[in-house]
């Protein structure tokens, strides 16, 4: 029952849900949540809301069934550790209970490929993909709203029309949402809270209907207290990468000085708010200036960005988190860099998978890393 | 199978000299210390770029992919790829990207274009032109370039389409850009674009590209005319001079050697034709002769290859040319669907009376190389025609081991022989 899902929220740990993720999805669906997976930190969520979908993310927590390495028979081993895992998940019925799944891709070539190949391996369940442009200029506006209005279209056809569609409502329901996470955030950053919470509520609140993730964490207020002296004394981190989704990275005490990201899911997930129209251009227009993904173009925004960041946070170090064969992370690593650099803000590249199989090496170097900026 | 002597089992194709020379010219030209005097600027294109519009505004077009392809037949792309890699590159990372920066930040001179000029490696760009209707790497790539050079970037952006019909708005996005790009020209070269050249230049690549076609189409004949190996040489001018009138009699001339090849039942190969292969994806650059050749020993000869095959779309004519030219650039091989690539595969494959099909496994290039397996599955489903994956890279020879590769074609080959018995 939802109504269980909801009052075992309240009375077990946050990673509950993070590690019951594939029942979680079965109790939606029980439910009868018309829910739709989607991948990338640009999906319009608002949209699917307003169809009364639900958006849920997929994660590439390991399904207890799956078989490590049956994704070989559609996708080689140089795929990103990420895809390769969820397309795991995916061969034993992992992501069934969804009613469709939607890739929304820029330049990554691997998921732009993925969602090819998704299609083929799983025909019964919807997939759509909606393809971004590069650009953010005018031409590029028109470009995607009309690809919105073709989306849209398509929810209609599979689902039917949802009389109550109001984009503007769920601009407001999901702006409500990003400034409860910006709240938290700032605890993070004061430190009142550890990062593995932060991320673990984000994870959660991409997975939970949007308004009970507001009801729940709408008063939201970390432990009183300042900052105690060793804290102070702990340097002061921050993690930049891609699309990285695995929450037991962080719950390491090494990463006791980790105070603020710049991770797709993190930070450049909720540090935005939307107009609240029903103006499909004005949702376009705040989609496409938001801080550009490792997968995109981008001349300078996320490097300002990431400056700003280690300002407001008086950041001492920023580890460069890099997934296992993604080219996009590997590209923007050397720019970002070069960056740092000149900011003089040391900095250490850590590359994993989503299994963490490194971690013992990650650990070491993390603690090293941390007593050369002590 | 035994292993057999290496010798010269190709027979040399007379006009890939005449594309050489043509290469070469192409190359010192682009070296000219005047060309800035002369009026003329240069610009680092990808291989799927607009490429006519550089060409109608006096602009010398070169493309780092090619000189990764150079760089590769050179056997010095592995050592440029590491270069690349000791300033922070990742291995994982496309080999032609990691040649290219490994031929800008090399202590010691970049790969000479020996074969071409002798005179090092591109040309210094004054601008940069960038399609992702290839990749999306190419983006991440010139991004970097024009950081490196501090230059401008101008970017032709084709989301990749998810099915055949392409719709208004998609068109519309892309013909604005094309207007953008003339924009971006003009106040780059400080003249206005003269829309009667373009118009020509976009007429003589038609040519071009009609002519390649034709070359490639004459592959049906038995034996097959032309190896993987000639094509790889000979496509150059179809993708860094497509513009030019030179290139239009330059195929000519292969065209008219191709037809008395077949004319005389000639084959690429001076031993009997006994496996006839469908190659996918990019060649391996450092091994081309040694593979092919290896190969054709055997009596193996890729009468078709979807690599240069890319290079053989239409221009459809409408009357206004920068919406053609925004459905010829979008309407590329790499920026298509799965299923367009394994309809296109089958469809070679059996006019090519192709016997089987090796997919070169790539992890270089995503974008052509993610999906093979299935690719492999359904066109055998398909065809009855076998496949079989070999994994390599086309520049970084590190990827690459020749005794598990030849154990695969081997096999491959057995059951062509076991299906033929
Ligand atoms: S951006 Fe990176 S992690 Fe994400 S799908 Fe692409 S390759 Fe994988
Ligand atoms: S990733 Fe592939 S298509 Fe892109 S530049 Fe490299 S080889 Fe070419």
């Amino acid at each position: 029952m939802l109504s269980d899902i909801k009052s075992e929220m309240l009375s077990h740990p946050l990673e509950y849900y993070l590690e019951n993720y594939f029942e979680a999805l079965a109790e939606f669906d029980k439910q009868s949540i018309p829910m739709i997976g989607y991948f990338t930190n640009k999906t319009p969520v608002e949209l699917l809301d307003a169809m009364n979908l639900h958006p849920l993310r997929i994660f590439a927590f390991k399904h207890p069934k799956s078989h490590q390495g049956a994704y070989e028979r559609y996708i080689q081993t140089f795929a990103c550790s990420w895809l390769r895992g969820i397309l795991d998940n995916g061969l034993v019925d992992g992501y069934n209970d969804l009613k469709g799944i939607m890739f929304s891709t820029g330049t990554c070539d691997s998921l732009q490929n993925v969602s090819d190949i998704w299609q083929k391996v799983f025909p019964n369940q919807l997939t759509y993909n909606l393809t971004f442009p590069i650009q953010s200029n005018t031409a590029a506006s028109k470009y995607l709203v009309n690809e919105f209005k073709q989306f849209i279209s398509v929810l209609q056809d599979n689902f039917g029309w949802s009389s109550s569609f109001n984009l503007k409502e769920s601009i407001q329901k999901y702006n409500l949402k990003r400034k409860i996470l910006q709240n938290i955030a700032n605890f993070v950053s004061k430190g009142h809270l550890n990062y593995a919470s932060l991320a673990k509520i984000t994870y959660v609140s991409d997975l939970l209907l949007v308004d009970e993730f507001t009801r729940l964490f709408r008063d939201f207020s970390a432990p009183d207290g300042k900052s105690s002296s060793s804290q102070e004394e702990t340097p002061r981190l921050l993690v930049s990468g891609g699309m990285w989704d695995n929450w037991k990275l962080f719950d390491i005490p090494e990463w006791d000085g980790l105070v603020a990201d710049d991770l797709s899911f993190g930070y450049r997930n909720f540090n935005y708010l939307i107009p609240e129209t029903d103006s499909l251009e004005s949702y376009v227009k705040s989609q496409l200036a938001r801080i550009p993904e490792p997968t995109a173009y981008d001349e300078n925004h996320r490097l300002e960005s990431l400056g700003k960041q280690i300002k407001e946070h008086k950041i001492d170090g920023v580890v460069l988190l890099t997934m296992k064969f993604c080219d996009p992370d590997a590209f923007e690593l050397v720019p970002l860099r070069k960056h740092l650099e000149s900011l003089e803000i040391p900095y250490l590249n850590l590359e994993t998978s989503p299994d963490l199989s490194n971690l013992a090496q990650l650990r070491t170097r993390l603690s090293a890393f941390s007593e050369i900026l002590q | 199978m035994n292993s057999v002597e290496k010798q010269r089992v190709y027979r040399r194709l007379e006009s890939t000299q005449s594309v050489k020379n043509s290469q070469a010219m192409y190359y010192f030209q682009s070296k000219n210390p005047y060309l800035h005097d002369e009026g003329k600027k240069i610009a680092w294109i990808t291989s799927g770029g607009p490429v006519e519009f550089l060409v109608a505004m006096d602009i010398i077009p070169l493309y780092p992919e090619q000189y990764g392809a150079i760089a590769g037949s050179a056997k010095d792309s592995t050592r440029l790829s590491q270069v690349a890699e000791s300033h922070g590159y990742s291995q994982d990372i496309c080999a032609y990207a990691r040649t290219s920066f490994g031929s800008i930040l090399s202590p010691e001179s970049p790969t000479p274009l020996s074969e071409i000029d002798g005179v090092g490696g591109l040309a210094t760009p004054d601008m940069l032109i960038c399609g992702n209707n290839i990749c999306g790497t190419v983006l991440k790539w010139y991004q970097d370039l024009a950081r490196i050079y501090k230059i401008p970037l101008f970017i032709f952006d084709t989301p990749p389409l998810t099915d055949d019909k392409i719709s208004s708005y998609y068109i519309e996005y892309l013909t604005t850009q094309m207007s953008e790009y003339i924009t971006f020209l003009e106040s780059e070269m400080n003249k206005q674009m003269d829309i009667e050249i373009l118009t020509e230049v976009f007429q003589n690549s038609k040519h071009a590209i009609e002519l390649w076609t034709k070359i490639l189409s004459l592959g049906e004949a038995i034996p097959a005319p032309l190896n993987c190996a000639d094509r790889f040489l000979l496509m150059a001018p179809v993708v860094s001079q497509r513009g030019t009138s030179e290139t239009v009699s330059l195929y000519e001339e292969v065209y008219q050697e191709v037809q008395t090849r077949v004319d005389n039942s000639e084959g690429a190969i001076t031993v009997p034709e006994q496996y006839r292969l469908l190659w996918d994806n990019i060649p391996i650059w450092f091994n081309l002769y040694d593979f092919y050749n290896t190969l054709a020993q055997k009596g193996v000869v890729f009468p078709v290859d979807t690599y240069t095959n890319a290079w053989s779309q239409n221009f459809q004519e409408s009357g206004d040319l920068l919406k053609d030219a925004a459905v010829m650039y979008s309407n590329i091989y790499l920026n298509k669907t799965l299923q367009h690539k394994i309809d296109l595969v089958s469809v070679l494959a059996k006019k090519y009376q192709c016997d089987g099909i090796l997919y070169h496994s790539m992890r270089s290039c995503k974008r052509y190389s993610l999906g093979q397996p299935i690719t492999r599955v359904e066109v055998t489903e398909k065809t009855n025609i076998p496949g079989t994956l070999i994994e390599g890279d086309m520049n970084d020879s590190r990827a690459y081991s020749e005794g598990q590769v030849m154990t695969r074609i081997d096999a491959l080959l057995e059951l062509i022989d076991t299906q033929r018995n």
